[in-house]
């Protein structure tokens, strides 16, 4: 399949992919932080864009993340940037004072424009950071993360092993899931069940005869598999260990240093309130 | 011989309607390799699970060792007996082969540096240690069934269920485990292994069959015992294995004077 789902992990062995997941996801935090802080002017905000695109863009050079990807995700929300667009026209961001054009009472402002294209630029950086986070971070190794960054909870009861566990098991059977119906879509297509053609009320007949299926299928997994996890001495409210740990280095450190000292900064010039740019060239504007 | 798993007067149902099974009385003893065999829905299955403890009987009492099992000591059964199922992928957790035998150990607290030991040891001695971190999309259905073996042997069991184990296997993966299953035996002749199976030629080479039809047992024997009742065999819906009728044929056209049930013996004889 040459679809690339946002989330998906590229089991490559890049620098950042031997990173440590709790970092990696640490990381993304500041990053995004960074990505959303407001700046007083137009030039500014979109200089500050600039910069953090160019960080996040080294990242993904390290990392093997193409550009082509992320933008290839837009492609399944360029409907939603066309919407924000047309609000942007009609009802203009605050402070906007140069017009474009003028046809009787309605005006249109850069501003709408510039709005649209920062959220863009946003988005696509967003997009960027989420990418190298899944691309270099294995499922699992998320879900450890996650589960560490949790285990607080488990002071006020809250289940945190219990609900590693079910997600990890979640990721270990979504592929057979995806087999079974692959399996299940040949089976009924060799039956005469058109997927492709005909008419709404056919393909909703095709998906029923695919669904139903499914969920069968889906029962026994669960059945069996509830079976499985007994028979191997799983219970949800003993203590266990663990197989694989989470393994802090010195480069983790120093990587987690040098990202928070950069998302920091980007938050220190936005609290400033400052316009920056006119501040230290005020020649040029 | 020492007796390992009791069952006596054990019933179990499913729902209120009808009991999936009756009044079940059976004695494993230490090492017995034994087959359970009946048509679909007899009860097998039920059977395998009462005895793992994975199911409550409705009434009756199990026993392991000479040790009444009830609702606090299943883990002396949790932890030496093991159960493969049929379906390879639907009892595969682990993410990695090496996490999947893992499930096992992290489920008793053994110590990390121990389990990776123990992961090692076990995954040379089952010949899968060249596929611990596959996962288990790239795996055969031989593979992971190899796999689920490794995981149940990690913990030193004393009796081994297959439950219809090679039933989804292709041919070459059924004889994989055959041998493998041969060899666990060879190498620990205390291990207990309880088979599940439709293939009565696996079921004739164990050492003593149990005949299941409608949630009772009508047949407790050794396998020469059983499959000399052919009439009754038949109308159970099950047959003879193929080694059982090929020696019927030669006798009874006279190519031999005594049945020879070892597949290699017979042919040597065939052949002088
Ligand atoms: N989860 C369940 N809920 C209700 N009834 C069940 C369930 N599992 C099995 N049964 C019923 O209990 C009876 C015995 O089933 P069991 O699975 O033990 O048979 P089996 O001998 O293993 O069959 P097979 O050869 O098909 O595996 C059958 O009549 C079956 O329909
Ligand atoms: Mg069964």
């Amino acid at each position: 399949m040459d679809k690339y789902i946002l989330g998906k992990y590229v089991p490559l062995n890049t620098f950042i992919h031997r990173l440590d997941p709790r970092m990696k996801i640490l990381s993304m935090i500041l990053l995004m932080v960074a990505i959303f802080m407001p700046f007083p002017s137009w030039t500014f905000t979109f200089v500050m864009s600039g910069f953090n695109a160019l960080i996040i863009f080294v990242l993904m050079l390290i990392s093997k993340v193409r550009l082509r990807d992320i933008i290839i995700q837009l492609r399944s929300i360029w409907f939603l940037l066309l919407v924000l667009m047309i609000i942007n026209i009609f009802l203009p961001p605050n402070g906007s004072i140069h017009i474009i054009a003028q046809s009787g009472n309605f005006k249109l402002y850069a501003e709408s424009f510039m709005q649209t294209g920062k959220v863009m630029l946003r988005l696509i950086e967003m997009f960027g950071v989420a990418m190298i986070l899944t691309a270099t971070t294995s499922p699992q190794e998320l879900t450890f993360g996650f589960g560490w960054f949790i285990k607080p909870l488990k002071k006020i009861k809250f289940p945190v092993e219990e609900v590693s566990m079910t997600v990890s098991i979640a990721l270990r059977f979504i592929p057979t899931l995806i087999e079974e119906t692959n399996r299940i879509y040949k089976a009924q297509s060799s039956r005469g069940v058109d997927f492709k053609h005909g008419n709404l009320k056919m393909k909703f007949k095709g998906l029923i005869a695919l669904i139903i299926p499914l969920f069968v299928s889906a029962f026994t997994m669960s059945d069996d598999l509830a079976f499985a996890l007994e028979a191997r001495g799983y219970n949800p409210k003993a203590e266990r260990t663990s197989y694989r740990v989470l393994k802090w280095s010195t480069k983790d450190t120093i990587w987690i240093i040098l990202i928070t000292l950069f998302a920091a900064g980007i938050i220190t010039i936005s609290a400033m309130h400052l316009d920056l740019l006119r501040h230290f060239f005020p020649k040029i504007w | 011989m020492n007796e390992i798993i009791k069952l006596k007067n054990i019933s179990y149902a499913y729902s209120n309607t009808r009991d999936a099974l009756t009044d079940i009385n059976l004695t494993i003893n230490k090492g017995e390799d034994i087959s359970i065999i009946g048509h679909n829905g007899s009860g097998k299955s039920t059977l395998a699970k009462l005895i793992a403890a994975l199911l409550k009987p409705k009434s009756g009492n199990l026993y392991f060792n000479n040790v009444e099992i009830n609702n606090k000591n299943t883990n002396l059964i949790r932890d030496k007996v093991g159960m493969v199922f049929q379906n390879p992928d639907n009892q595969f957790i682990g993410i990695t082969v090496a996490d999947d035998i893992a499930f096992g150990l992290e489920n008793r607290r053994i110590p990390r540096d121990k389990m990776s030991q123990i992961i090692e040891e076990y995954s040379k001695k089952t010949g899968i240690y060249e596929l611990l971190n596959k996962e288990p999309a790239t795996l055969s259905g031989g593979q992971k069934q190899r796999v689920a073996i490794t995981g149940i042997l990690a913990m030193s069991p004393e009796v081994i269920i297959f439950d219809e184990a090679l039933a989804m296997l292709d041919p070459r993966g059924k004889n994989e485990i055959l041998k493998l299953i041969k060899d666990i035996k060879k190498n620990n002749s205390d291990i207990t292994i309880i088979r599940i199976t439709h293939d009565l030629d696996e079921a004739f080479y164990s050492d003593r069959i149990i005949v299941l039809s409608e949630g009772k047992i009508v047949n407790d024997n050794t396998p020469t015992e059983v499959f000399k009742e052919e009439d009754k065999l038949i109308k159970l819906g099950l047959d003879l294995p193929f080694i059982v009728k090929l020696n019927k044929e030669l006798l009874k056209e006279g190519l031999i004077d005594k049945a020879i049930y070892d597949f290699d013996l017979l042919i040597e004889k065939l052949c002088k």
